[in-house]
């Protein structure tokens, strides 16, 4: 069980703690610390310290470090790290140092609700804004007036029934249900433009404001397309997996309906290909030059292009001329970025010129890689397609929309 | 400064206006929770419990588990509210006044907490019940002394029918007596069939009952290799009969044992099979988890698929399912080969994660894939990370003692590396010849001779790349006449050596020696002689052996060859692990490779799946001989059938009813498969 939680800002300061059970001194974070310090991208989520157990996640530069005191599934203080985040994400719309001090108290109660004695409790969303209200100005101000609280009077109808997620008595004038079918692209490339792994991660969000308990079922044009995928808990398995289509009584507000897989069996499509050329001497000048251009994208243009060349660390300094975007070259680090934005397919976006390499550096074995990120709108890559959302249960009618994007994941050209 | 604000805030909580009291409760806690101690207010506070305001009541709850420990009197005083708001109306209030009583740690009060807890098991509303549920486990940390009392409780909550009690329920029962297996029985279907209907927390905690209870009640699927889905009938009796042949097995209760294990373990696989989709990885990998340790080997397939859906995700996840994903695909490959790509690195992935999956790629070798992992170790043993350069080299070296036909291919990667110029690429690269060449039947010599020229220029720098080297030329090129300039090189810089470098020194002026005694004399001697009086025991206790060996040596020359220059047996090299196999995935003890307080081990199959009180009452479904064959059948149709479970559990049903029509009229008296399906399949609202 989780014992203690001490949130950490990225220069090492212990700004929070809650502790569940007898209190563990902070101190117990120094090995945390050391970490950090030694290495700040890569710690390790696991860390053992003679009597106590550290696991930590780490998201938006703020560290979140539970202690356990014996045997448990890491993986499952790992998820629950995270579904606290996701939760303070959705309190506060961010997650950062400055709204964590700024609601201590909304923060510290949140916790007691998501834990009892070490064990998760009550972590839907629906449930939680429920239990404790979310702050927001208009409320605070109607509080002092009314003299009202920001905590439940009421337990939460939502722990009674047997749709946890959902809470009851909610009530729009505008019915509205949005969908994005957000899709990303992994992929590796290699040096000659050949494929070598291409995946797609995608996934539904949704933000669904409709009145009452309405019954939504959502189907597919090509729903053969999913190698594997995961579901809300709101989704009914067996629905999905008789006829293929996701019927649910949603959450209210925003949530993953379903996250999916489209893995190597059919063929990927990669949207933008880079052609490059980076040629060293053994003197002390280089050469590169970088072609960026669309492949298949079915007619839609590619946005918000940017390039990242991790450089091998024996380069210098860059100077290039761009024909469009800006570029920096950071000596530290050794990151070219290069923010292109759209592609204009008439002139191909390129960038060129030399770069200067520490005096006798061994060139023969390096090898630098791209990191590429775009956006296309309206297209979802792998040509998933909604087809129709139906709702039962309620009688007025919703306004419906979907959105489709695509992104770039991890995708990365070696060269 | 702080003695004032002491005094305004105690004013603060004194005032009648609750206003002012949350003010000045929101302000303390504030300060407690970023680590300040606020533990002078604690009389102040207390006295605010009875407040009518719940967000009040609530805050001092908060405030009193965090110091109680330090203010047991004063608590002892405030008892009283505690327990008369468990006794009140509004149910929330009751919930939220049992979770603060049973959560301060006092030992004093757990007969009181005891006697709470027994009231509200029998509370109207199962939030109440649940927290009830949670209760019994604070007491039993508390007291273990109460065991008997509390397991009472929680029998009785295990027959709740609310799904969050029982979730609740379930997590006190793994934490206060989970090797009492006996009061699962009568719940091992609800538990199974409404698994998909409990919230994730509480999925995980019944998917590790479930492992560890299946483990002990049903046969191991997979006995004698082959999976008892495949496997004919009369092979599982035979297996059966032999297991205990003394006992005069009755034909027919053997039939019955194995189609009850058949079906149970069924039953179990095809309801937890939904829980593939779940979002959360902690409940997808004790899926897979339950798959590994319970499901017949035909059934892995699910488990790859699912998994490395999660390698893409977060860093901290996808670390914990490759460190998984490595044990087993150590035992079984062919889970993850299909899935071979997702365990290609990205640059941006972090360390760990990477040579994680470098040893993964390493156990999913085969034919059909050693060319594009060879070209992906290539381009990893280039890296400029020293780590997963070695990780890389390591691999093309396994990979070439699992297939010769890559040698060459390696050696000429090998060979770009030490050609470098970087250090740490010499030094795995050398390293990795060494191990190659000793693979190798028969030595090219031309790369020994290579790598004696660049140690004599000096560029071999590094203690690892250094004993290569000298072992290299020591043990096969020791009759040639370079050999000489390598020794000459070696104990020119012998006094600034590193230990381990000197003690291969020592053995390679020994081989030198063997071989051409004249020309090494000279330098053995000052070897000795310098050696002999050396700081580092093991380095003098070796002169001394090797000196009586070969000086004044009381045994024959070819016997000296024989014991220092015989062929060495070679070791293969093995694929590093990061993990340890014997430890049950997923826990945290795995992940650490050692055994972590209160880790349990998974218990091994029992040979006869035991006959427990949940068999007798199965047992009573196929009472009537007659029909077991045809039950047999029926219930091989189950094991084939990919369906729901509710169809399966129809046809199971149908099976036997038809039969029944057929055959003899007599027969449905004894034939209540009721008793099967009794168990509360009502539906549930999803799935309604």
């Amino acid at each position: 069980m989780i014992h203690s939680l001490f949130i950490i800002n990225s220069s090492g300061d212990v700004f929070l703690e809650k502790h569940w059970r007898s209190v563990i001194s902070r101190s117990v974070c120094d090995y945390y610390l050391e970490a950090q310090r030694a290495n700040p991208n890569d710690i390790s989520p696991v860390i053992a310290t003679p009597h106590h157990y550290l696991i930590s996640i780490q998201r938006g530069g703020v560290s979140f470090v539970a202690v356990c005191m014996e045997e448990i599934p890491p993986l499952f203080v790992i998820e629950f790290l995270h579904r606290v985040v996701d939760t303070f994400q959705d309190y506060f719309s961010d997650c950062t140092e400055s709204i964590i001090k700024e609601n201590y108290v909304v923060i510290y109660e949140l916790l007691d609700e998501m834990l009892d004695n070490g064990f998760p409790l009550a972590t839907e969303s629906n449930i939680l804004k429920e239990l404790i209200k979310p702050p927001n100005i208009l409320r605070t101000i109607a509080n002092t007036v009314t003299g009202k609280t920001n905590v439940s009077e009421v337990l939460p109808t939502g722990q009674l029934s047997n749709i946890p997620w959902r809470r009851t008595g909610v009530k729009y004038t505008n019915n509205e249900a949005y969908f994005d079918v957000i899709e990303e692209v992994d992929a590796i490339i290699d040096k000659s433009g050949a494929t070598v792994f291409a995946e797609i991660q995608g996934y539904i969000d949704c933000c669904i404001k409709l009145s009452g308990m309405p019954d939504l079922t959502l189907s597919f044009m090509n729903p053969r397309l999913f190698d594997d995928v995961s579901f809300h808990p709101c989704v009914r398995f067996k629905r999905w997996e008789a006829e293929r289509v996701l019927s649910f009584i949603p959450p209210d507000g925003n949530f993953r309906l379903i996250s999916y897989h489209i893995s190597s069996q059919s063929v990927v499509a990669i949207p933008i290909y880079v052609r490059h050329n980076l040629s060293i001497k053994t003197g002390e000048q280089g050469r590169l030059d970088l072609t960026v251009g669309p492949k298949q994208t079915l007619g839609r243009t590619v946005e918000a292009v940017k390039i990242e060349v991790l450089m091998p660390k024996c380069i210098l300094n860059c100077v290039l001329t761009a024909n469009q975007g800006k570029y920096n070259f950071d000596p530290v680090s050794k990151i070219l970025h290069w923010d292109i934005g759209r592609i204009d397919v008439t002139k191909l976006p390129n960038i060129r010129g030399s770069v200067s390499i520490a005096s006798g550096s061994n060139t023969a074995e390096i090898n630098p890689s791209i990191n590429v990120h775009f956006t296309i709108n309206q297209l979802a890559v792998s040509g998933l397609k909604v087809n129709r959302l139906d709702m039962y249960g309620e009688k007025y009618k919703p306004f419906k929309g979907v959105k489709y994007i695509t992104k770039a994941g991890r995708f990365q050209i070696r060269m | 400064m702080m003695n004032k604000a002491i005094v305004s805030e105690n004013r603060l909580l004194d005032s009648s206006n609750i206003d002012d009291n949350l003010q000045a409760l929101k302000r303390i806690t504030t300060l407690m929770s970023s680590g300040v101690d606020v533990s002078c207010f604690f009389p102040f506070v207390v006295k605010k419990i009875v407040s009518d305001c719940l967000e009040v009541k609530r805050l001092v709850y908060l405030y009193i588990l965090r110091y109680a420990e330090k203010e047991a009197e004063l608590i002892l005083m405030s008892v009283n509210t505690f327990q008369k708001d468990i006794k009140h109306t509004d149910p929330f209030i009751r919930a939220n006044a049992l979770r603060a009583l049973t959560g301060i740690r006092l030992k004093l009060l757990a007969p009181i907490m005891l006697t709470a807890v027994q009231g509200s098991a029998r509370d109207f509303f199962p939030y109440v019940r649940k927290i009830t549920a949670h209760a019994l486990l604070k007491i039993y940390a508390l007291d273990a002394t109460l065991k008997d009392s509390l397991i009472e409780i929680l029998i009785q909550l295990l027959h709740d029918r609310s799904l969050i009690v029982l979730g609740g329920s379930l997590l006190a029962f793994q934490n206060i007596c989970p090797e009492r297996h006996d009061l699962l029985h009568a719940h091992y279907r609800t538990i199974v069939r409404r698994s998909v209907d409990f919230d994730e927390w509480s999925q995980l905690i019944a998917l590790q009952l479930l492992t560890q209870y299946g483990r002990v009640q049903f046969a191991n699927p997979n006995r004698d290799g082959k999976s008892f889905d495949n496997s004919s009938s009369e092979g599982s009796v035979a297996t059966l009969k032999a297991l205990d042949p003394d006992h005069k097995w009755n034909m027919h209760l053997i039939i019955k044992v194995l189609i009850i294990t058949i079906i149970i373990n069924r039953l179990l696989l095809e309801c937890m099979h939904n829980l593939f989709y779940s979002r959360n990885g902690a409940v997808v990998l004790e899926v897979c988890k339950l798959y590994y340790y319970l499901a017949p080997y035909s059934e892995f397939s699910q488990i790859g698929r699912a998994m490395c859906r999660f390698v893409a995700s977060r860093k901290e996840i996808s670390y914990s399912f490759l460190l998984n994903i490595e044990t087993m695909s150590k035992r079984h490959p062919e889970i993850f080969t299909p899935h071979l790509q997702s365990f290609l690195v990205y640059t941006s992935d972090p360390l760990q994660i990477k040579l994680t999956k470098i040893s993964i790629l390493l156990n999913l070798l085969n034919d059909s894939n050693v060319s594009i992992l060879f070209n992906e170790l290539k381009m990893y043993s280039t890296n400029e990370n020293p780590k997963l350069c070695e990780a890389g080299v390591q691999g093309l070296v396994y990979c070439v003692s699992l297939f010769p036909k890559y040698y060459k291919l390696c050696l000429k990667s090998l060979f770009r590396l030490i050609t470098s110029k970087k250090e740490y690429l010499i030094e795995k690269g050398t390293v990795a010849l060494r191990n190659l060449l000793q693979t190798s039947p028969k030595v090219d010599m031309r790369i020994v001779r290579y790598l004696s020229r660049k140690y004599l220029k000096g560029s071999i720098k590094t203690t690892e790349a250094q004993l290569s080297v000298l072992w290299l030329v020591g043990e096969f090129a020791y009759n040639e006449n370079w050999a000489l300039q390598v020794l000459q090189t070696a104990v020119k810089n012998y006094k600034n050596l590193d230990d381990e470098v000197k003690l291969q020194v020592l053995n390679f002026v020994s081989k030198l020696h063997v071989a051409n005694v004249e020309s090494s004399a000279e330098y053995l001697e000052y070897i000795f002689f310098l050696a002999k009086n050396d700081q580092n025991t093991d380095i003098r206790e070796r002169t001394c052996f090797l000196s009586s060996l070969l000086v004044g040596s009381l045994i024959s020359a070819a016997e000296v060859h024989k014991v220092l220059l015989s062929r060495k047996s070679v070791c293969f090299p093995k694929v590093p692990s990061s993990t340890n196999r014997d430890l049950v995935l997923g826990t945290l003890s795995h992940l650490l490779k050692r055994k972590v307080c209160g880790y349990r081990e998974l218990p091994k199959f029992s040979p006869t799946a035991g006959g427990s009180s949940l068999r007798e009452q199965e047992v009573r479904a196929v009472e009537n001989p007659l029909q077991e064959e045809k039950v047999l059948s029926s219930a091989y149709l189950l094991s084939s059938n990919q369906h729901e479970l509710d169809s399966v559990e129809e046809n199971f049903y149908l099976g036997i009813s038809s039969e029944e029509t057929r055959s003899d009229s007599s027969a449905s008296e004894n034939s209540e498969p009721i008793d099967y399906s009794s168990a509360d399949s009502s539906p549930t609202e999803r799935e309604s």
